[in-house]
């Protein structure tokens, strides 16, 4: 898997992607898709890749490991079209997808996802968001949001960046996850405190200098 | 966030008004301060609320401070990530599992099914006007074809019967869902309100209220049959749907695969005790009563063939209104009749309240002992009849023979 830095840059095509992209241009895509039109394919990918990048990555702390899953969940969702409920969003099924194969990732701890990860939890019988972290702290993050979330719990990791980084509403949350809008909330609040420490404890002037420069992954 | 801030100085011991411990008052204004920074977070500060928190903020250095973190946090989690161009690799992935069609294939796909359906069209219409013009053909007996029927009706019944039609013949295989096709379509059908006027068929205005004790008594001559269930789970698939004209208005009958059949009728001709009571007498009749998971009482008649049947509605009648201890001597009184009566209740309504031993789904049944019979009279005169039987006692009473075969 590549290094950050040879990461391309949003092409002009996917902004004018996702900022048109609406539901009905959409469901014509997936139609598209469906009956195997490639070009239809390619513009559903190009309008949700970054986001779903955007969330994996931060879920995993890895971008090799978010890259793997999301390329997977593309895939997957699309040879699967035809069991799209159009009633739904589709971003809302892909992100479904996606989060299903990191949590099958984590929990079987293979090395499918990270050749670096070896060892030490193979055949654990934990549930999968149990205890992540340890498994996710080994992978290094270069900036400190990604240090920050990493001590969150996954709930909590998750909640947050579902509200911030992808802007979901709350009660599309709720829906996403499965628990009611008051827990999220606790969660969400509960998440910032937790990063908003480690922020203070850990993040010296510099870093507070460094902040708002370009994002960096290597 | 400019360098100018990075460079704020991190002193958590300078200026900090936060309370002490065992400050109740200020502690109670610091939760106050982070509820509202919460709210602000989320997204749901209103307006008026926004003044009082940053007020709060500029008496609580500190509080300010913690806020300029989680909001560094914050723009840091929405800052924009860059990826990879999955566009690619994913295609050529799925060109090598699926592969994709060309324009020109999906055209040839697209022009084959409008061949296909036109073709379909063609064949039906065909069929249709051939109906039209040689009635006969095709052995449709006493039974007229849907779409005959459809033509003389208004748009909304014909809209109604053709869907009737549609989801009974393509009824799927899980029972569940042919009585779940059972129960609506038949009731939609009779929503449409269709009506017998010497054997033409016309649309009556105003809907058909099903289920209910009380709709069953104020809708006269409205014979509805309500329950497919178990005719079709002992029938097997539903083979067929027909609809026809009987003696007492239209008849929809539903027909299974091994012989059961059920008519619905949406007549508005007025059933007769004898009427019923020649018909429950048939070989092979079955009554059910039972109860919906409702609480409502569902009286069915179960025949076999194809002959119509209104002993749902009069049957219906005839056990409208009577009580649960009165079920009991309906119930002493089904074998005098000879009727195959059951019982099926729902979960939750067991037979103790009705005054009935048997219960649980499947309940007691009781074998046809062959007619509507001629011991009727002896043993009915000897037994006190039940309360709320009148109407059918009066029937009875006025003359016995009209229950005789």
């Amino acid at each position: 898997m590549g290094e950050i830095s040879s990461i391309s840059q949003p092409s002009a095509a996917d902004r004018v992607y996702l900022e048109v992209m609406d539901k009905a241009a959409e469901l014509r895509l997936i139609e598209l898709a469906q009956a195997g039109d490639k070009t239809a394919a390619a513009g559903l990918i190009r309008a949700h890749q970054q986001s779903l990048f955007a969330y994996m990555l931060r879920m995993s702390g890895n971008p090799d490991t978010a890259e793997d899953i999301v390329q997977d969940a593309f895939v997957r969702v699309l040879m699967n079209l035809d069991r799209f409920d159009p009633r739904f969003r589709f971003s809302t099924w892909l992100f479904t997808i996606a989060k299903r194969l990191y949590m099958n990732a984590v929990q079987k701890h293979k090395p499918v996802y990270d050749s670096d990860v070896v060892g030490g939890r193979a055949g654990s019988s934990e549930e999968p968001w149990s205890e992540p972290a340890t498994w996710e702290a080994r992978h290094k993050d270069s900036d400190a949001i990604g240090r920050a979330l990493q001590e969150l719990n996954p709930q909590q990791r998750e909640i947050v960046i579902l509200f911030h980084q992808q802007e979901w509403p709350i009660a599309l949350i709720a829906e996403f996850v499965g628990m009611p809008e008051g827990t999220i909330k606790s969660h969400l609040h509960r998440g910032r405190k937790k990063m908003r420490a480690y922020f203070e404890k850990h993040e010296s002037r510099e870093l507070a200098a460094r902040y708002g420069a370009e994002a960096s992954w290597a | 966030m400019s360098s100018e801030q990075g460079e704020r100085p991190i002193d958590n011991s300078i200026g900090d008004p936060r309370p002490e411990l065992g400050d109740a008052r200020g502690e109670a204004k610091r939760r106050e301060l982070d509820r509202l920074v919460d709210e602000l977070l989320d997204g749901e500060l209103p307006r008026e609320k926004s003044r009082a928190m940053f007020e709060r903020l500029c008496d609580d250095p500190r509080g300010s401070r913690e806020l300029a973190s989680t909001q560094r946090a914050v723009d840091a989690l929405k800052a924009p990530v860059v990826g990879p161009d999955f566009v690619g690799s994913v295609t050529d992935e799925l060109e090598r599992k699926r592969g994709f069609v060309s324009e020109a294939g999906r055209r040839r796909v697209w022009a084959a099914r409008v061949a296909a359906a036109a073709a379909v069209a063609l064949v039906a219409g065909a069929g249709f006007m051939a109906q039209r013009s040689w009635p006969g053909l095709g052995g449709a007996g006493e039974e007229a074809p849907m779409s005959r029927l459809a033509s003389n009706v208004s748009s909304e019944a014909l809209a109604a019967v053709e869907t009737a039609g549609d989801q009974v013949a393509a009824a799927p295989e899980r029972l569940v869902d042919r009585a779940l096709v059972g129960l609506q379509r038949v009731e939609l059908v009779a929503s449409a309100g269709l009506e017998s006027e010497g054997g033409r068929v016309a649309g009556v205005a105003g809907p058909v209220v099903l289920g209910g004790r009380g709709t069953l008594g104020g809708e006269s001559g409205v014979a509805l049959s309500m329950r497919l269930k178990e005719a079709e789970a002992s029938a097997g698939r539903v083979s067929g749907a027909r609809i026809g004209t009987s003696e007492y208005g239209t008849a929809l009958t539903l027909s299974g695969g091994s012989g059961l059949s059920r008519t619905v009728v949406v007549g508005r001709s007025f059933v007769p005790a004898d009427v019923l009571a020649a018909k429950c007498a048939e070989p092979g009749a079955r009554v059910v009563v039972r109860f919906d998971r409702e609480g409502r009482r569902v009286v069915e008649v179960l025949d076999r063939g194809v002959a119509a049947t209104e002993a749902p509605r009069a049957m219906a009648m005839a056990m409208d209104g009577l009580s649960a201890a009165e079920f009991g001597g309906w119930r002493e009184l089904a074998p005098t009749l000879g009727l195959d009566l059951r019982f099926d209740f729902p979960d939750g309504f067991g037979p103790n309240g009705f005054g009935l031993d048997g219960g649980g789904t499947g309940g007691v049944t009781i074998p046809t002992s062959g007619g509507f019979g001629s011991g009727v009279g002896e043993d009915s005169s000897s037994r006190p009849a039940p309360i709320g039987f009148d109407w059918l006692e009066r029937q009875r009473g006025g003359d016995r023979n009209r229950f005789e075969r």
